[in-house]
Formats: structure tokens, C-alpha cells, sequence
């Protein structure tokens, strides 16, 4: 401690001691030990900052400062005690203390690193805090460290890469693109195979509102979350989640927890930094200085002289941003706080398009008496984005979409009255950007309230409350005589407001059955309810000036209100064998509102086992200086899907018609089936966790096995039903796969660390049983189908004739024409949008006080369907539409490939340097200023791929379930330089 | 005992939390169920309505467009597929296509709510002769959905099933339930309606009694029961009519297509071929059609359509009134003991009419040709397809009255149809084992 205390700091540590004295009057009166010592680090000797200290059973604790020193007074009554320590990245340790006649000890604590976090501590997945070695199936857990300093704008996003089996696609390059993410495989055809997302307890709604047609393209609403509060991200993949969860896990869960305040003096940090992203590439156009005479006539070869313009300067720019984030954190033994204030501006690659985001927190943690303790946390948000329409998938006034299918003969700068030329079947570009107003605001607030009671000795009682609330606004607008389809103006506007809550207790009882067995009951229920409403107005020819809805002729309206709700109760029972064999078992009854009445109840099981036999004295003797730590793990598990059906799809609706001033009613053509059940996932899996060269290497594999059956299906109907279609459950998939983390401790010395992480993953994703011979996906142009016996989406369209030989067959007029396979079809399966393996390599290097991250990421052996190569050459504007020109090709060949899919599905596989982030941070000799931290990043800087458009990084249907890898139109994913400053005090 | 307190106060704080609220079951607000629609007279109106819409707009528009494409009665004007491959014809069109599967599934949508009225009619407590009225019109509507049907395919279907078994019948079994229908209905309403029923549904347009008794003509004529058929004829109130109605957001389905989106056209001399020639002074030529003098990329010549498809909001007859003309004359022939004077006579008043109701009328002199079974067939058959254009009816009669044969290939364009059948849609076949085999042409 410094011996010169300025004014200001005295005023604060008086302040805090006041605090400290108000709350803990009765602890400072009646303290009689003092333990202290010091952490540090086994192998360096450094000392360990922020390690928490516990006198195990009790609520006396403290944290480590900056010199790994500590100092716990607690007036506990005289006997045996255990001190535990733990530290992120090392192994725990349980250290005896004797409290009696002696009232001052001191304890130095060396701690050895954990390569493998067999020792992390985790919730996810156990409800009480759990080792990770106890647990039979994986778990991934990031620290908040790799989720600063990313260039990422949301948590899914900063995610990308560093979990193995998670397949995390960004969808649009958008300043809030949407992001999908995968765990274990796709495993619904009809849902959503989005895992759990919660926040401190709270059940957070992940939806992609679409309010406005931009394209196909929305944004997630996980984007609300600012990466910045976050400490600690621990998913669960698969159906060992929904053993805890419930159903809703059944896709995994990501559960999220933010930061605490730790007692002591407030600790405040501020960082601010700036942005800057850009198109990493443009596409090849037909810059040919001719054109054809006439487009039509495929035997007139006669060419004009023409000036062709780049419509893609018209739509991309750099776009800037800035980040702003202050928290400040601090508290005493008995009240803990943690407060933030965030701004966040990302400025888009395509002009006009930005994404805002302001935000609050307050993380509050009180202890009420000796076994009571309350937490609240308080989050707002408030996102608006300025969105740019890009994509095909819907309407046609996108700027991109006015790009492929432009004439780029045409000047599309506006004449001298302001009126832009049409240069397309759709959108001029340079109008749609300059002019067309997008745009969603979304005011956000999730809240959660808990209790902990320790009412007796080793029984934990738990009880969470979370609320989460938004409404989101989309609005559109194109003014009086633009150059799309709604020449008259266009205006709309749709509204959704969502509230959903949940509550939970849980309450765990543990003891020791002998010596060397110790039993973890945990019984718990859950009641959750999730309702929306929606409301929508758009119109046409509009009055002049006016951008609202109201303002024109009403030509789609729609007030939708829907309300669910979810409960579960569980039980799960775990035996610990002498710290080293633990074996879990858990049953579940789950139930929702959205299912027909005798099917909602429905009982799932799990069980588990992990056994570390390293600990065990023969391997000890045997292998145990060679392979120090070996783990073998294997779990098994059921869980319902709840995601596939809406809150009324098991009714037989009627919808309203009005016609002569009377309303009447006609069905839908959808019909109603009360007997429907949630799909029904059974899952296996086995791994080990292995630690090597005195723990300095580690990895961790997986394999599972995933079979869904009851899959909810809108199953045709014969049309002597009287209906179309009904939902039942008649479908099947399968996921099965392996995954591989590699974490190794290259070099560790006192000034030089090199840190490596590698992950990889594969998964074989097939669908085993549908109805009929396929299912064409709805919003994917009749492209994407499910065809059993393949993987979820494939493609399936036209293709060249060929000989035998393989090569291409052209016909008289020398253009390929399309083959027709052995049983006839004109049709075959032509790409997978599912990847063959997807992976990262992660470096991390730290010279004293520099340091230097690398991440690369790869996805492997997939297709994209390059719907813009396809149209572009099409019309016009594309190379090869410039090599018919060039007379290289016929005149007539891209009008030929059009028809004809196959040349259009392409291989998407890429490695990306997803991020470099150089850091250097200094202790200037300040008394105000503790640390301050310069960071450098980069961002998607490079892409190794072959693919033919911008980026094979995308999907224009958004965050669609079985359409993947669809590139029409998609804004790509801009390469992003951010230069930052963090200081804290 | 003071753990016991701690126990007992954190169950029951917390158990308030979790168990407060705990609904389950919700209803629908965005639209009714089948529970609700057919569990109250309100609700039951509600369905009626919605017969009579989805037969009026959608169901109006296949019955029309479908064989009329196939007998030539109306000209493709743009490339849509659908009208493509009716033009097209031949054994090779579409189980797919548009239309085929668009009668098939609209028609056997009417029917399926046809059921549900009348169950909820039969369930539901009402005033007796509500409940008649509401039977009746649910027997006409399915009765007429079955007949239209039949007009068109080979088999069909004429009660619903939701387990994807549903029987079919022969197309005269189709017209005999049709009639057997229309009869109960007849019989249910015994010369009246009731008069909530008709204020609330049939809006003063439809003449129910009329309707039943012209339809009863039209199925008995198709089902070869002659003297029924005249029967029925003779008792339809000829200076009545009745009218499908349309809005601005329920529009005339054949001026929406034809007229509107003009995705075909009507044909020169109603694509009749040129054996038959059409009296300059008839004057239903001038009434449907308005000269364009234009034809398609095969040579097929169109006008524009004039008639009861000249705005969004133009009424369409439910019937002629000149059918039953047209009936009389035909039964008279074909019954089993031809009465050709009956017959004359009843065309007499059909080409002299000047006072039709609908204002469909031909305004000309009496028949002056050949009177023989043959000639008359000829001429009732030139004037069904010009008193009845449009009504959907062309191909039942083009068979009927034996015309030339479809050959089997497609874009024959020679053909005076160029199908006997339909194929039946795959959505049938794919999920209904006992589709029948798709008739040869």
C-alpha cells in the first residue's frame, strides 16, 4: 500500500469505509481471526490477481488484490475449516485451517494451472456450482477477456471460433447482421435450432423479428447484450442442457452470466475506441466497351459502343464507428455492486446503413443475514439500426439487388431535377441508398431478481426471477416516384412487443453417505410465459412528404397476439466416489401450452458418468507422470423440442372473410391436430479429457450421437381432406459428430507466453424420415428441399447433360442444355449447405507487457448457392455476359446457365483471419490510474476461399433453419480495424 | 428450531413466486376455431358466408377457366405456365398443374364446409326453419361443388375424408348424390326461406328454390334422367335470376383474370370452330364479347370480354335462366321417347327471348333448320356454348354432344378439345391410395 494517499482517494476510502462500517458494524466488532497470505502462480511465481478465497461453508471470503495478496477477518466460531481457492485458469485448491487459540494465520497459496478448467467451476448444467470433472458430458466455458477486443458487435458474433461443436455463421454484413448459431447440427426441420440464451437467469428471447422486409435478412436480438458486461459464457451442448433447462435447451444452452462487483474499494474501468469498416472485396462486372444491339435476337451479333459503370462505388463505403464503455464496480462482505453505461456506433459498408446501441446495467448482490442473500440485476437497452434493403428474398427495391440485376450501361446518378434513372427491373442502387429510409429501434429491458438460501447446513436453496421486455420497431419508407415496383411512394411500419418471464427454484441438498461418498440431490421446477404482439400497417401511393403508413392507399395490415407458456419440475441425483468416479441421474417432466391437451406432459431422462482415473493410485504409478490428468466421460440424455410449433398451430383455425358488408369465416387450409407432441431427441455421447507433458498440453473429445424422432412436419394432405396440409409428427434426423479442443502452453516464462487453442468439429447431419419424397423449403426459391437419407437443405435443382465421360454437352447453338438423370428426372441433388468440419487455431502470445492474439477461423466442405452470379450474368452485368461479348463464350450461354442451377452452387469453403488484437498496457506511476491498455485489432481482415461472390459467409434468408448457405443479395461481412484505449482507475 | 423457521419461510416465500399465474391453455385471439364457428348460430352464419365466398371468387374462377381453356372457349394471352399447358393439352398435361389441382382442392374445400354446416346445423339448438334454410343451402352448395366436379373428371370424390382415404365414385354416382342432395334440399325448404337466413347470407341475390330446382335440371340432364330434368326445367322461374355478388376486396373473379390481369381472353365466335356459324344478329355475341381482333402466338384469335366481367364489382349469374330452355330442348331428344316439337319449341323460346333476366338474350328468329335429332343436337350445342359461355359447363358438353375426340399428343392445335378428363392432381395420388388411374386423355 502507498504511503502518500492523495485527498480524493482519501475522500473515496472514507466513503467506503463508512459503507463498510455501516453494513458490517457487527462483524468489525466481534472479528477474531485474521487470515492472509498470498496466490500465486506455481510455475512463475507471479502473484495471482482476483483469486477468491472461501472459508468453505460459510459467507466469509475475500478476493486476491494486485499483489496476490489477501486478507480475510471473520468472527466464525473456533474449529475446522476449509480455505478454498480458485483462480481462473488453475486448478483449486482446499487448504486446512485450524481456527483456534492462535487468531492470526498466514497462509501463501501456490496455484497450478488448469489447462483443461477440469476444476472450473460451472452452474450450467447442475444448477448448484459444480467442478467441471463431475460432469459427464462437455462443457464449454469463455472467459470475458476473449470476448474483449474483438470488433465484434455482439456476444454470438465475439463467440465465432472459440467454442468446439459451435458452428457460429454471421448471416448479413450488416452493422447488426444476424447470426445463427449451431450446436451439435441443425436438429428440427420446422423449428428453430437456436440454442437457450440466458442472462444471469434470465430466459432472454433470441427471436428475429422481421417488422420490415429488408430482404430476407434481420437482426437477432441478442445484439441487445453488450459483449463488454459479460465475465463468463459456459454453453452446454445438446441434451444434457435440457436435463436442467428444460425442452427449451433442447438445441443447448449458452448461458451467460455478467460481471460482479467484488467488495472493495470501487474499481473503475473506461475504455473507449474507434472503428473503421470497408468492403474486403469487390465482384468482377462486365466492363466490356460494347453491348448488344439486341438483347433478345441470339443470331444478331452486332454490337453497339457503350460506357459501363461500377454500381457497387454507388453502394459500398467505409464505415465508422466508436465504442464507449464505463463500469464501475466495488461493494463490501455484505453488498456488492457492478455498474455500466455503454455507447456503441457501427458504421455499415453499404452508404447510409449504422447500427446504435446505448446500454445500462446494475448488478446488485446483498447478503441479508447469515443464509440469506438477494441479487437484482437491471439491464436496458436501446438498439437503432438505419438499414439499407439488400437481398432478393421478398421485395425487389434492394440496393444490392438493384446491383445484379442492373443494365450498368446506364449512368445511375440522378439527373439535374433529382430523378434517378431506372437501371433495373428493380431499385436504381444509387436511389436506394440516397434516398429509401429503413430503420428499427428496439427499447429493451431484462431484469432478474434471486434469492440463495442456506436455511441448514448444506442445503441450497435458489430461486430466480427473470423478466425480459422489448418492443421493436420497424420502419419503411421509399418516397413519390422512385425507381421500384411502388412508384406512388411506400410506407410501413410493424410493431412487436415481447414479454416473457421466467421463475425458477431449485433447491440442492448435499452430504457425505461415508467418507468417500458424497450425494447431490437437486429438485427444482420452472413456470415460464412468453407473449407477443404484433402489429403492422403498410400502404402506397402515398401524399407527398409524408413517410407514414397511414399516409397512402392500405395495402397489408395485420394485429397478431400470441401467448405460451412452459413449466417443468426435475430431479437429479449425483454421487461423488472419492472425488474421483461421479455418476448422475436425473429424470424431467416437461410441459407447454402449445401442444394438444393429453400430450403437453411429457417425461424425459438423463444419466451421466465421469470417471478421472488419473486420480486413481495405479495410473499415478503407471502413466501419471507422462499423462497427468485423464478423464473419461460419457452421458446420455432425453429432451422435447418445443420450437416448432406456434402458440395455435394444433387448432383447426378459421380465417376472416368479409365480403358484401357480411364477415364470414372459411378454414384454413392448415388443419388442426390436438394429438400433436414435441419432437422427442435422444442423445449419447463420450469423450475424454486428457492432460499431457506435466499439463501443458490438454484436449478434450467428443463423439455424439443424436437421433430426433417425432419431428413436426406440415405434412401434405390429399385435397379430399377438405385441407392442404396438417402438422404431425412424423419426421426423423440424426446428428452425429466429433469434437476436438487442443489448449497447449507452447512456452511459459516469467516475460514470454505463448498460449495456443485449437478446436475442431464435424458434424454428419441426415434427415432419416419425411413424408412424401421431399419437402421443398419455403422462402428458398424452390432450391432448398429435404430429401431423406440426405442432410437438412440440400440443393437440389437442374444440371448440365454430360457424357459419359463427365464432359459438358452443348447442343446445336453450341450452349449446354440441362441432363435428365437414369429414372427421367430433369432434377438432382446438387450441394449441401452443411459443412464438413469447421475449426479454429488460436494463438496467444504476451512479451512482458505486449501482447498479440491470432485467430484464424475455417469451414470446411460446404456449398452456397451464388444467387447473385446467377442473375448478374443474366442480365448483363456479369463476366460471363463480358466473355459473350468478347465472343469467348456464345451469345445466349448465361441465358442457358440460368435455367440451369448447377453452375450456381459453389463451394463456400473458407478460412478467414477472423481476428489479430495487439495489445500493450503500462501502470503509470499515478494514484489514480491503475492500468491503461492500448489494443489494435483487426477483424475478418482475410478470407481464403474460392468462392465466386463477395463473401461465402452469409445466408439471405437470415436466421433460417434448413435454408442455408443462399447468397442473394447479402451484404458481405466487411473486414473491421478498431484501435482502442482502455484505462482503468 | 430456528432452521425449522428458515426452512419454512423460504418455501413459502419462493413457492408464491413460482406457482403464481399458472395458465395453460389459450384461446386464439387472431381467428376462431373449429369449436367456436360451429357451436352457435353466429358462428354458423359466419361459415355460411364463407361458402358462399370461396365458391364465388375462387371456385368460380376454375370452373370457368379450366375447361374453357380446354375447348378452345378462351385464348391464352401471356406465357403463365398453367394457361400454357392447358392450351397445350394432350396426355402429357400436368397432374401439377394450377387449375387442375385448383378445382380439385377448392371444390372439395366447399364440400368439406358443407359438412361442418351441416353438422353444426344438426348440433346446434335453432329455430326450425333456420335450420332447414341452413341445411339446404350447405346440400347446394356441396351438391353443386360435387357436380362441378364431375363435369370434369373421370371419378370423383363426394364425401371428405380427413385420413387421406376418402372413396371415389363414378362422375354419374357424382351427379346422382349431386341430385339426391339438391332433392333433401328442395324437400328441407318446401318452397321457402328463411327470411334471418336469407338477410343475413344470401343478401336478397340468391333465389335458393330456383337455384336448387335449375341445378336438379342441369344434373338430371348430365346423369341421362330426362323427364326429371324437364321436370325440374319447367318449374324454375324463368323472370328470376340470382347473382354471386363481389366487393372491391372480393372481386369478380373472371374480370380479375381476364379482364384486369388479362391473363387470357375470350376466343373469336366463343372458340367454337368454323362449321358452326353464329348468327350476325345474335345479339349475346355483342353482349360478351367487344371486338380485338387479335390472336396469340398459335394463332388463336380473341376479344375482349365483356358480359358480367366489365368491372371488380359486376354480378355473375348462378345460373342462365336460358339453361332451362336449353335443357327442355335437350332432354326432349335424347329421352326415350323424343318429343322434337317439345324440343323446337323450347329453342323457339330460347332464340326469341328479349326479356332474360340476366339480359343474356339472343333476340332472334325462330329456328328454321332441319328438324332431326341431329340438326337440333347441333344447334342446342352451339347455343349452350353461346347462352351459357363461361358458365363452366364446355367440356361436359362438348362430350356429351359427341364432339371430334382429342388427339393424345399435346399442342395439337386442331384439337376442338384437347381433353376428355382431367388427371388427378399428385396431391390426391401422393396421399390418397385410392386415386384411380388417370384417364388416358
Amino acid at each position: 500500500m502507498r504511503i502518500v494517499i492523495n485527498y480524493k482517494k482519501r475522500l473515496i476510502m472514507l466513503g467506503l469505509m463508512g459503507l463498510i462500517v455501516f453494513f458490517n458494524a457487527e462483524v468489525m466488532a466481534q472479528a477474531n481471526y485474521v487470515i492472509m497470505g498470498k496466490i500465486t502462480d506455481q510455475g512463475s511465481g507471479d502473484p495471482l490477481i482476483g483469486a477468491t478465497l472461501q472459508l468453505e461453508g460459510t459467507d466469509v471470503g475475500t478476493i486476491s488484490n494486485l499483489d496476490g495478496e489477501f486478507t480475510i477477518s471473520t468472527n466464525v466460531d473456533p474449529g475446522e475449516y476449509k480455505l478454498i481457492v480458485r483462480s481462473i485458469g488453475y486448478v483449486s485448491q482446499s487448504l486446512p485451517v485450524s481456527l483456534g487459540a492462535q487468531t492470526k494465520i498466514t497462509i501463501d497459496v501456490p496455484l497450478k494451472a488448469d489447462i483443461l478448467s477440469l476444476d472450473e467451476v460451472v452452474v450450467t448444467g447442475s444448477t448448484v456450482a459444480t467442478s467441471k470433472k463431475q460432469l459427464g458430458n462437455a462443457i464449454s466455458t469463455v472467459q470475458s477477456k476473449d470476448l474483449e477486443n474483438t470488433g465484434a458487435v455482439a456476444i454470438d458474433q465475439a463467440l465465432s471460433g472459440k467454442i468446439s461443436g459451435a458452428l457460429i455463421q454471421q448471416n448479413s454484413g450488416d452493422p447488426a447482421g444476424g447470426i445463427s448459431v449451431r450446436l451439435r447440427g441443425p436438429s428440427t426441420i420446422t423449428g428453430s435450432s437456436d440454442p437457450l440464451y440466458i442472462v444471469d437467469g434470465v430466459i432472454v428471447s433470441n427471436s428475429s423479428n422481421e417488422l420490415i422486409d429488408l430482404g430476407g435478412t434481420t437482426q437477432n436480438r441478442l445484439v441487445d447484450i453488450n459483449p463488454n458486461d459479460i465475465e463468463r459464457i459456459e454453453v452446454i451442448k445438446g441434451a444434457a442442457a435440457a436435463a436442467i433447462y428444460g425442452s427449451r435447451a433442447s438445441n443447448g444452452v449458452v448461458q451467460i452470466f455478467t460481471k460482479r462487483g467484488q467488495s472493495g474499494k470501487p474499481k473503475i474501468s473506461l475504455s473507449t475506441s474507434f472503428r473503421m469498416n470497408e468492403l474486403r472485396k469487390k465482384i468482377d462486372y462486365n466492363q466490356s466497351p460494347v453491348d448488344w444491339v439486341s438483347a433478345t435476337d441470339y443470331t444478331d451479333l452486332s454490337t453497339e459502343n457503350v460506357t459501363r459503370y461500377d454500381l457497387q462505388e454507388e453502394i459500398f463505403d467505409k464505415g465508422y464507428g466508436s465504442e464507449n464503455f464505463i463500469s464501475i464496480n466495488g461493494g463490501t462482505d455484505k453488498t456488492k455492486y457492478f455498474i455500466s453505461g455503454s455507447y456503441l456506433n457501427n458504421g455499415g459498408i453499404v452508404k447510409n446503413s449504422n447500427f446504435e446501441r446505448y446500454g445500462a446495467r446494475l448488478n446488485l448482490n446483498q447478503y441479508v443475514n447469515d443464509w440469506l442473500s438477494v441479487n437484482l440485476g437491471l439491464n436496458y437497452t436501446n438498439s437503432t439500426s438505419q438499414d439499407i434493403p439488400n437481398g432478393g428474398l421478398v421485395e425487389y427495391y434492394g440496393a444490392l439487388t438493384g446491383f445484379i440485376f442492373a443494365d450498368n450501361t446506364i449512368d445511375p446518378t440522378p439527373d439535374a431535377s433529382g430523378v434517378y434513372p431506372e437501371v433495373s427491373l428493380f431499385s436504381n442502387p444509387a436511389e436506394v441508398v440516397a434516398n429509401y429510409k429503413f430503420g428499427q429501434k428496439t427499447n429493451r429491458v431484462i431484469t432478474n431478481f434471486g434469492l440463495t438460501a442456506n436455511p441448514i447446513d448444506n442445503m441450497t436453496i435458489t430461486y430466480q426471477l427473470g423478466i425480459d421486455y422489448y418492443n421493436q420497431s420497424g420502419t419503411g419508407y421509399l418516397p413519390i416516384a422512385n425507381t421500384s415496383y411502388y412508384d406512388g411512394g411506400y410506407a410501413t411500419r410493424g410493431d412487436a412487443n415481447v414479454f416473457q418471464y421466467n421463475s425458477d427454484l431449485n433447491v440442492s441438498y448435499n452430504f457425505d453417505i461415508s467418507p468417500s461418498i458424497r450425494s447431490t440431490s437437486v429438485i427444482g421446477g420452472t413456470w415460464q410465459n412468453q407473449t407477443l404482439e404484433s402489429i403492422s400497417l403498410t400502404a402506397q401511393d402515398l401524399v407527398p412528404a409524408a413517410q407514414v403508413a397511414s399516409a397512402g392507399t392500405i395495402i397489408g395490415q395485420s394485429d397478431y397476439r400470441s401467448e405460451v407458456s412452459y413449466w417443468g419440475a426435475f430431479a437429479q441425483q449425483t454421487f461423488g466416489i472419492k472425488e474421483k468416479f461421479f455418476l448422475t441421474g436425473a429424470l424431467r417432466l416437461d410441459g407447454a401450452s402449445v401442444f394438444g391437451t393429453d400430450e403437453r406432459n411429457q417425461v424425459y431422462a438423463k444419466a451421466s458418468a465421469s470417471y478421472l482415473i488419473s486420480s486413481e493410485d495405479f495410473w499415478q504409478s503407471t502413466f501419471g507422470t507422462t499423462i497427468p490428468t485423464f478423464k473419461l466421460r460419457a452421458s446420455w440424455g432425453q429432451a422435447g423440442n418445443l420450437t416448432a410449433l406456434g402458440a395455435f398451430d394444433r387448432f383447426s383455425n378459421y380465417n376472416t372473410v368479409s365480403i358484401n358488408s357480411t364477415s364470414g369465416v372459411v378454414p384454413s387450409t392448415v388443419l388442426g391436430n390436438s394429438s400433436l407432441k414435441p419432437e422427442r431427441q435422444e442423445e449419447f455421447e463420450i469423450g475424454i479429457d486428457v492432460g499431457l507433458l506435466n499439463d501443458r498440453l490438454g484436449f478434450e473429445l467428443t463423439y455424439y450421437n443424436q437421433d430426433v424422432e417425432d419431428l413436426l412436419l406440415e405434412r401434405e394432405l390429399a385435397s379430399s381432406s377438405g385441407y392442404t396440409t396438417r402438422y404431425e409428427n412424423v419426421g426423423a434426423l440424426t446428428n452425429k459428430g466429433i469434437e476436438l479442443l487442443v489448449r497447449a502452453s507452447v512456452v511459459k516464462t516469467k516475460d514470454f507466453n505463448w498460449d495456443l487453442t485449437a478446436t475442431y468439429s464435424s458434424n454428419d447431419n441426415t434427415v432419416t424420415k419425411v413424408v412424401g419424397e421431399s419437402i421443398t423449403l419455403p422462402r428458398s426459391f424452390s432450391a432448398s428441399y429435404v430429401v431423406p437419407g440426405q442432410s437438412l437443405g440440400v440443393f437440389r435443382g437442374g444440371f448440365y447433360a454430360r457424357d459419359e465421360a463427365g464432359n459438358m454437352l452443348y447442343g446445336t447453338d453450341g450452349l449446354p442444355y440441362r441432363g435428365t438423370t437414369e429414372d427421367g428426372s430433369t432434377s438432382k441433388i446438387l450441394g449441401d449447405p452443411n459443412p464438413d468440419w469447421f475449426g479454429s487455431l488460436i494463438n496467444e502470445f504476451s512479451y512482458k507487457k505486449l501482447g498479440l492474439r491470432v485467430q484464424f477461423d475455417a469451414v470446411q466442405g460446404y456449398d452456397v448457392f451464388d444467387w447473385n452470379k446467377r442473375v448478374i450474368n443474366r442480365f448483363g452485368g456479369g463476366t460471363s455476359s463480358e466473355a459473350e461479348l468478347n465472343g469467348d463464350l456464345p451469345k445466349g450461354f448465361s441465358r442457358a446457365t440460368y435455367s440451369i442451377y448447377e453452375e450456381f452452387i459453389t463451394d463456400g469453403s473458407f478460412v478467414k483471419l477472423r481476428e489479430v488484437a495487439l495489445s500493450y498496457y503500462i501502470n503509470p506511476k499515478s494514484d489514480i490510474i491503475e492500468t491503461v491498455k492500448f489494443t489494435l485489432v483487426g477483424r475478418n481482415l482475410l478470407s481464403f476461399d474460392n468462392y465466386t461472390s463477395w463473401d461465402p459467409e452469409i445466408n439471405t434468408t437470415g436466421q433460417s433453419n434448413g435454408v442455408r448457405g443462399f447468397d442473394f443479395a447479402g451484404v458481405p461481412i466487411p473486414r473491421t480495424y478498431q484501435f482502442g484505449v482502455n484505462v482503468t482507475f | 428450531m430456528k432452521k425449522l423457521i428458515n426452512i419454512y419461510t423460504s418455501f413459502l416465500v419462493l413457492s408464491m413466486m413460482l406457482f403464481s399465474s399458472c395458465e395453460t391453455d389459450f384461446a386464439n385471439p387472431n381467428a376462431p376455431t373449429d369449436e367456436q364457428i360451429l357451436s352457435s348460430r353466429a358462428g354458423l352464419i359466419s361459415l355460411s358466408v364463407g361458402i358462399k365466398q370461396l365458391y364465388s371468387t375462387t371456385g368460380v374462377l376454375y370452373i370457368a377457366e379450366t375447361p374453357a381453356m380446354t375447348t378452345r372457349a378462351l385464348v391464352r394471352t401471356t406465357t403463365y405456365i398453367n394457361l400454357l399447358e392447358l392450351e397445350e393439352g394432350g396426355s402429357t398435361l400436368p397432374n401439377d398443374n394450377s387449375n387442375v389441382s385448383g378445382i380439385w382442392a377448392t371444390l372439395l374445400r366447399v364440400v368439406e364446409m358443407c359438412n361442418q354446416l351441416e353438422s353444426g346445423a344438426e348440433s346446434v339448438s335453432l329455430e326450425e326453419a333456420t335450420k332447414n334454410t341452413m341445411l339446404a343451402y350447405a346440400y347446394f352448395f356441396k351438391a353443386i361443388s360435387i357436380g362441378s366436379l364431375a363435369q370434369n373428371f373421370e371419378q370423383v370424390v363426394v364425401e371428405t375424408s380427413q385420413s387421406n382415404d376418402a372413396a371415389f365414385v363414378s362422375r354419374t354416382e357424382g351427379f346422382e348424390t349431386a341430385i339426391d342432395l339438391l332433392e333433401q334440399a328442395s324437400s328441407l325448404l318446401g318452397g321457402s326461406v328463411d327470411s334471418g337466413f336469407d338477410s343475413d347470407v344470401l343478401l336478397g341475390n340468391v333465389d335458393l328454390v330456383n337455384c336448387i330446382n335449375a341445378y336438379l335440371a342441369r344434373y338430371n340432364l348430365f346423369a341421362g334422367q330426362y323427364d326429371a330434368a324437364i321436370t325440374a326445367a319447367n318449374t324454375v322461374d324463368l323472370s328470376s335470376a340470382s347473382y354471386f355478388a363481389y366487393d372491391s376486396q372480393n372481386q369478380n373473379p373472371l374480370w380479375s383474370r381476364f379482364v384486369d390481369l388479362a391473363r387470357c381472353k375470350p376466343a373469336d365466335n366463343f372458340g367454337l370452330p368454323a362449321s358452326f356459324e353464329i348468327d350476325a344478329a345474335d345479339a349475346r355475341t355483342d353482349f360478351f364479347l367487344s371486338p380485338l381482333d387479335t390472336a396469340n402466338e398459335n394463332g388463336f384469335e380473341y376479344e375482349e370480354l365483356t358480359g358480367f366481367y366489365q368491372s371488380a364489382t359486376d354480378l355473375i349469374p348462378v345460373y342462365q335462366p336460358g339453361e332451362m330452355l336449353l335443357i327442355i330442348a335437350e332432354a326432349n331428344i335424347r329421352k326415350g321417347s323424343p318429343d322434337l316439337n317439345a324440343s323446337v319449341e323450347a329453342l323457339n323460346s330460347l332464340l326469341t327471348k328479349t326479356d332474360d333476366p340476366t339480359g343474356v338474350n339472343a333476340s332472334l328468329g325462330e329456328y328454321s333448320g332441319t328438324v332431326s335429332e341431329e340438326a337440333l343436337l347441333l344447334e342446342i350445342y352451339k347455343n349452350r356454348r353461346i347462352e351459357l359461355y363461361l358458365n363452366g359447363m364446355s367440356l361436359e358438353d362438348s362430350r356429351r354432344f359427341d364432339r371430334p375426340e382429342p388427339s393424345t399428343q399435346p399442342l395439337v392445335l386442331t384439337d376442338e378439345r384437347n381433353r376428355n378428363f382431367y388427371p388427378y392432381p399428385s396431391r390426391e395420388r401422393n396421399n390418397n391410395n385410392n386415386t384411380p388411374a388417370d384417364p388416358a386423355i
